[in-house]
């Protein structure tokens, strides 16, 4: 039954054909799960990706799905294969670091109840993925804020992955596991599997149960699966997803459950956006271009859309800020954000913990006001698609920052100087209201770095996102490109 | 409520957003803006802060504080100006516990 080694290519392929090997006995689950943790092992370190290895566990699963499917006893297509977790998901028997160095000693001694899910799923845990410290909960600078280091993109190792879900984004990259769990409070899941070159799916808010789950702000935080297609990704929401009455914001059961076989609309209306992004290199745009030609050719409609105006992109950053300052506030108070590794992090939970009671429900008011406008918009298309990012992955190492200038005083400064943040993202008001989006790789730039195309859709319609990212993987081989070696197959 | 966000009004926000990037900071985020002014509401707002932490923060954290905090306050602003009727209401509601204590 099982080959006494698992060749390179096998680590890269897709949940069914991973299924179909284990159930037609070509392949066995204790044997690809070895190949995984060795390749953890070797090229985790490299990569900064790896929290903690559970091979203990991983093999008493990997040998429970071995000994199952050969009974008969078939749980589904997640059986046997294996996954790693992001650091801010409670595994009993495991530390759970939330990736910073106040809880580098903790422990719980329970699971997630996606871990549950997933168990009960018979998918094997065989590590929980590096990530950015508090899933960036207090801010922070850029790549090295995190326990473990920078996270290296498979793709060429001197950039970035992007974050918070950054170990989770470069262990599917470079084979370290057929799927991740990552978290989305703001594009955690979205910007780092884009960059990474995999895909990965934010569900809509209360799809998925948090219990278990460090909190950054109650009402944004998402968990998503990240994976080699978005038809991996439909598998796995289906066994993550359910009602739990241990997360308060879960969706009732009818709204919660989700099932890969879900209809997809026919035809698709795809909306473009058009005013997003508009500082990004105009290759990623045409990427996005293309990958909708796919789409048309196959019978769904494209056309122009725009997200509602408004300040958007404020009141996400602000609901975060506010909510992650409770959510942290016995690290603020008892003065141990000290020991974070980003200096922002270090002292912007005090300024967070000045906000105004009153500005919150505004912001709340406001939410709502934005909620419905985008609601509107998916009157006329089902979803609507953008550049998963408005860059390529980043440089870790970049020029240093200047000193801190001295503090000006309290007059106005007409020449402040214009800041380059891209202002019309469509992360900010999509999370910000809850919106499943689902990105799939679009081709490489110039450089060779991985574009993305991200498809957003109303609230609660996770499956019109999926069936438009699965259309255009049906007829395109963007998302069967892997990095170079060794990241990649040779 | 504001027609759209300009890139002027965003450039308010820029600093903040540095501060916040909760979740993404993007290559053109990582370059630091030059010093905001501090209006007077951050002034307050850092004195605030220091009578309570100062202690705790080193010259250069101090130093980097009003910054922070003037980008907050900018975000608040692009939000404080939308206006909303008597009624409009807020993204929160009441859940009510009907034996629901998990």
């Amino acid at each position: 039954m099982k080959p006494a080694t698992v060749d390179e290519a096998t680590l890269f392929l897709p949940i069914r054909e991973l299924g179909a090997r284990f159930r037609n006995r070509s392949l066995s689950p204790v044997a690809l799960t070895q190949a995984y943790l060795d390749r953890c092992r070797r090229l985790g370190p490299e990569l900064n990706a790896i929290a903690c290895l559970t091979p203990e566990r991983a093999l008493r699963q990997a040998q429970q799905a071995e000994q199952e499917l050969a009974a008969g006893h078939d749980r589904g297509p997640l059986h046997g294969i294996p996954y790693a977790a992001k650091d801010l998901l409670a595994v009993k028997g495991y530390p759970t670091t939330w990736g910073a160095k106040p809880y580098e000693d903790q422990h719980f001694d329970y699971d997630a109840t996606v871990i549950r899910n997933l168990d009960a799923a018979g998918a094997v845990l065989i590590a929980k993925a590096a990530m950015i410290e508090l899933a960036g909960g207090l801010g922070y600078s850029g790549p090295h804020a995190s326990l473990t280091g920078p996270c290296h993109n498979p793709w060429n190792t001197k950039y970035w992955t992007c974050g918070s879900s950054s170990g989770s984004g470069a262990i599917v990259s470079a084979g370290l596991a057929t799927f991740a769990l990552g978290s989305d409070t703001r594009g955690s899941i979205v910007c780092p599997s884009t960059q990474c070159g995999i895909s990965g799916m934010r569900p809509s808010f209360g799809r998925v149960s948090r219990h278990g789950v460090m909190t950054i702000a109650w009402t944004m935080d998402k968990i998503g699966p990240m994976a080699r297609s978005a038809d991996c990704c439909s598998l796995i929401l289906a066994a993550m997803a359910g009602h739990d009455p241990a997360d308060w914001d879960s969706l009732p059961p009818a709204q919660a459950a989700f099932s890969a076989r879900d209809a997809a609309p026919r035809p698709l209306r795809i909306g473009r956006l058009t005013n997003v992004f508009p500082n990004a290199h105009p290759e990623l745009h045409q990427a996005v271009d293309r990958a909708l030609a796919v789409c048309r050719a196959q019978g769904a409609t494209v056309s122009d859309a725009q997200i509602p105006a408004g300040p958007f992109e404020e009141a996400s950053e602000l609901v975060i800020l506010i909510e992650a300052a409770s959510a942290f506030r016995e690290l603020i108070e008892s003065g141990r954000c000290a020991l974070l590794q980003d200096p922002l992090g270090q002292i912007n939970g005090y300024a967070s913990s000045e906000f105004r009671a009153n500005d919150y429900i505004q912001l709340q008011r406001l939410r709502l006001e934005l909620a419905r406008k985008l609601d509107a918009l998916f009157d006329h298309f089902d979803v609507v698609a953008a550049p998963g990012q408005g860059s390529t992955a980043s440089l870790i190492d970049r020029p240093p920052r200047p000193a801190a200038p001295p503090r000006t005083p309290p007059q106005p400064n007409p020449q402040r100087r214009a800041f380059t943040r891209d202002s019309l993202q469509p992360d900010g008001i999509s999370s910000l209201c809850g919106l499943p989006a689902v990105t799939v790789p679009a081709g490489l730039a110039e450089n060779q770095l991985p574009i993305g195309i991200q498809f957003i859709a109303r609230a609660g319609h996770d499956g019109a996102a999926l069936a438009a990212a699965r259309l255009l993987q049906a007829h395109s081989d963007f998302h069967r490109h892997f990095p170079p070696a060794p990241y990649g197959p040779s | 409520m504001e027609t759209s966000l300009s890139r002027r009004a965003f450039a308010r926000a820029g600093a903040a957003a540095l501060a916040a990037a909760a979740a993404l900071p993007t290559a053109a985020a990582q370059a630091m803006p030059a010093p905001p002014a501090v209006t007077a509401e951050t002034e307050a707002t850092v004195n605030r802060i220091l009578a309570r932490y100062g202690s705790r923060l080193t010259a250069e954290q101090r130093q980097r504080l009003p910054r922070i905090v003037q980008g907050h306050v900018d975000m608040l602003q692009a939000v404080r100006a939308v206006a909303f009727d008597n009624t409009a209401p807020p993204a929160t509601v009441l859940q009510l516990v009907e034996g629901r204590r998990a």
